[in-house]
């Protein structure tokens, strides 16, 4: 059996990856190795990388969810008002960790019941999803802010923070932990279960799935859910790391998911789960040395993260499976082989 | 086959129901107001709310017309109309004519158009990724890099006395004072022209022809690129052109004043007639749409619904509309 090779494509993102390392080595040099930086970074990525993760399912399948920050947050506020109204002072860790479960239930909860409404909208009502999510955010933001009157919500039950910061070996956070294992559940669902292979289909050809017989409201409605639920975990972490909950939280983590998906070729119809891995630590990278330079502010950093997701769109029209095909590049190739002709 | 008479082929669009429902909205708020609603200052209030979400409402509705997904016109609209009060300011302009502010707006709104329609008429780019992201770039710009900061009290005379311009005052019951906004001619004047330039010229043919299928325009021999890529050079424009108008209306000058105003424009293009995937889409239906959504906004205190609850009646008043406008859509292809 032919051994599987390392797609050019991949070799290019590590080698993105390196030159960017390179770049913040040689612009920040110490000040970018030391530990309290690489730490920082455990502990930042895990919170928009699961929610990386359940834009790929709406990426892949070309039902593209855009209200999944929002609904996690919806589900973040409910459950630490749950929280709030049944944990005391002076409870023992059992008492408040069978809270937690619930709260977390509810959170999960919620989040399905919203992805039923997006996907009873994208199917039944025909809606295009771009529409009908951008429309759902608001209705989600909206609650939210009814419900919070647009304060944060604070309260967090002091386990549920220590769970958050939680560190392995002194360094390892348990949050990285919690996204390894979301990353390997998405991989194995999109590449070795028969639902993972129909969401690859879908946003290939939604007619020829309908017309091959499968139930395709069935795999969009799993897909989204299952895509807003991996969203609702990366919000889950988010609500620990900051010990609260707001209505337009993570709404900045919506350019840098983009940019994770887009620069790892993840598009309708295909996606490789190891390109998602380096381009969420490309991105994190970018994330982390960009703070360092101190006399960028946000909206800098906002110059940064949109022209980069400009360039990025660009280039990939000239993306095919064996790196990049520039026109002026074909052109000079063109002729050289015209010329040994 | 039957000949379907006058009445079937009205209430067969969209604009007619929603224009139904804003008469339906009028009447309910009215009972609900106690007739507070007929207060002459409210109902100038509301007319002058809606200007300048129904200049961006047409802004949006030429590119939905077109199939596009414009998410960046009410970035474009702050940054241009805040770039361009800010080189009014530091050049110390001091006529009373805001002529020169306006245009200059208009024309940093079409630069910034131009490199939108760059990229999607050019590279063929998906619309919704490229604006989303263009609009984060242009408002970093803006913030960040120029550093525009908010502009109220040394606004433009210019400006300042276009916003001002008031063609009669009203009083209301308990003796507030309200002006009718001059400026609400301008904006009925814009929407009669863009309704002609849609209908009656061969742009606005065109763009309901990319709208309706792309490839079929192509082969009737338009040259979808190019058209493509003046349709949102003249978006920016007509962004550029909201936004300074909001500006002289509001009296300031607030780069981030727009902010996410495109999440209540689009669905309202959509709620007045507008298809998702392009081709359809009229003035008529987007003025009303945004007449409704204004009306609903506005007039919550009125109703007594506690102002927190405003995003989410937005929201649904949104949900509601494009569910409507489906089923329509189903059913007429049926």
């Amino acid at each position: 059996m032919k051994k599987k090779k390392i797609s050019t494509y991949t070799l290019i993102l590590l080698a993105l990856t390196a030159a960017v390392i390179l770049f913040f080595t040689i612009a920040k040099g110490k000040s970018f190795w030391s530990t309290d930086v690489w730490a920082g970074m455990l502990v930042q990525f895990p919170e928009y990388g699961c929610i990386a993760l359940g834009m790929m399912f709406g990426f892949i399948s070309d039902f593209l969810d855009l209200s999944c920050i929002m609904l996690s947050n919806l589900g973040s506020i409910l459950m630490l008002n749950y929280l709030n109204a049944n944990v005391q002072e002076g409870m023992s860790n059992s008492e408040v960790g069978k809270f937690l479960i619930v709260g977390i239930m509810i959170a999960f909860g919620i989040t399905i019941v919203g992805s039923l409404f997006n996907s009873f909208l994208v199917t039944y009502m025909n809606i295009p999803p771009v529409m009908a999510t951008v429309s759902t955010q608001m209705v989600w933001l909206g609650i939210s802010t009814a419900i919070t009157h647009g304060d944060t919500v604070t309260g967090v039950p002091k386990l549920y923070t220590q769970i958050g910061h939680m560190k392995f070996f002194g360094w390892l956070p348990l949050t990285v932990l919690i996204f390894a294992a979301a990353f390997a559940i998405t991989g194995f669902i999109l590449n070795y279960t028969v639902f993972g292979k129909r969401v690859y289909m879908l946003g290939n050809n939604r007619k020829a799935v309908a017309f091959s017989g499968i139930n395709d409201y069935m795999v969009i409605t799993l897909s989204l859910t299952v895509g807003a639920l991996l969203s609702t975990l990366g919000g889950l972490i988010m609500t620990s790391t900051m010990s609260s909950a707001k209505a337009d939280y993570g709404t900045s983590y919506i350019m840098r998911c983009f940019l994770i998906l887009i620069l790892a070729g993840v598009d309708a119809g295909k996606g490789k789960m190891i390109n998602v891995l380096i381009t969420t630590f490309t991105i994190q990278i970018i994330a982390t040395g960009v703070n360092l330079f101190t006399s960028f502010n946000t909206y800098v950093a906002s110059v940064i993260w949109g022209g980069m997701l400009l360039i990025v769109l660009v280039l990939t029209t000239y993306m095919t499976d064996d790196g990049f095909a520039f026109p002026f590049i074909e052109k000079l190739k063109k002729n050289k082989l015209a010329k040994e002709a | 086959m039957t000949k379907s008479t006058a009445w079937q082929r009205l209430t067969r669009r969209t604009e007619f129901w929603i224009f139904l429902v804003l008469i339906v909205a009028i009447v309910s708020i009215y009972f609900v107001s106690n007739g507070q609603l007929a207060e002459p200052n409210h109902i100038v209030t509301i007319l002058r709310a809606m200007i300048v979400d129904g200049l961006l409402g047409m802004a949006c509705l030429i590119v939905i017309v077109a199939g596009g997904f414009d998410l960046s016109f009410p970035t474009v609209a702050a940054c241009a109309s805040c770039i361009a009060t800010s080189i009014c300011v530091s050049l110390g302009w001091s006529s009373t004519n805001p002529i020169a502010g306006i245009i200059l707006s208009i024309i940093i709104g079409a630069i910034l158009g131009m490199l939108n329609g760059l990229l999607i008429a050019h590279f063929h780019l998906n619309t919704m990724l490229v604006t989303l992201s263009s609009s984060t770039f242009f408002l970093g710009i803006a913030l960040g890099i120029l550093k525009l900061r908010e502009i109220s009290a040394d606004l433009p005379n210019g400006l300042r006395q276009f916003g001002e311009w008031s063609l009669f005052e009203v009083s209301s019951s308990s003796g507030i004072k309200s002006s009718m906004s001059g400026i609400f001619i301008i904006y009925v004047l814009t929407a009669i022209i863009v309704a002609f330039v849609l209908r009656q010229t061969m742009f606005g043919r065109a763009l309901y022809s990319i709208g309706g299928s792309e490839i079929a325009a192509e082969r009737a021999g338009y040259n979808v690129e190019k058209i493509k890529f003046i349709l949102y050079t003249v978006v920016g424009a007509m962004s550029g052109f909201a936004g300074i108008i909001r500006v002289c209306l509001a009296q300031q000058a607030i780069p981030k004043a727009l902010l996410n105003r495109e999440f209540v424009i689009i669905p309202a293009v959509i709620l007045g007639g507008g298809s998702f995937f392009g081709g359809k889409g009229t003035v008529f239906g987007t003025v009303t749409a945004i007449a409704l959504i204004t009306l609903v906004t506005n007039s919550m205190l009125l109703i007594g619904v506690d102002s927190y609850w405003q995003k989410f009646f937005n929201g649904l008043v949104i949900i509601i509309g494009i569910m409507v406008s489906s089923l329509q859509a189903k059913r007429n292809k049926g």
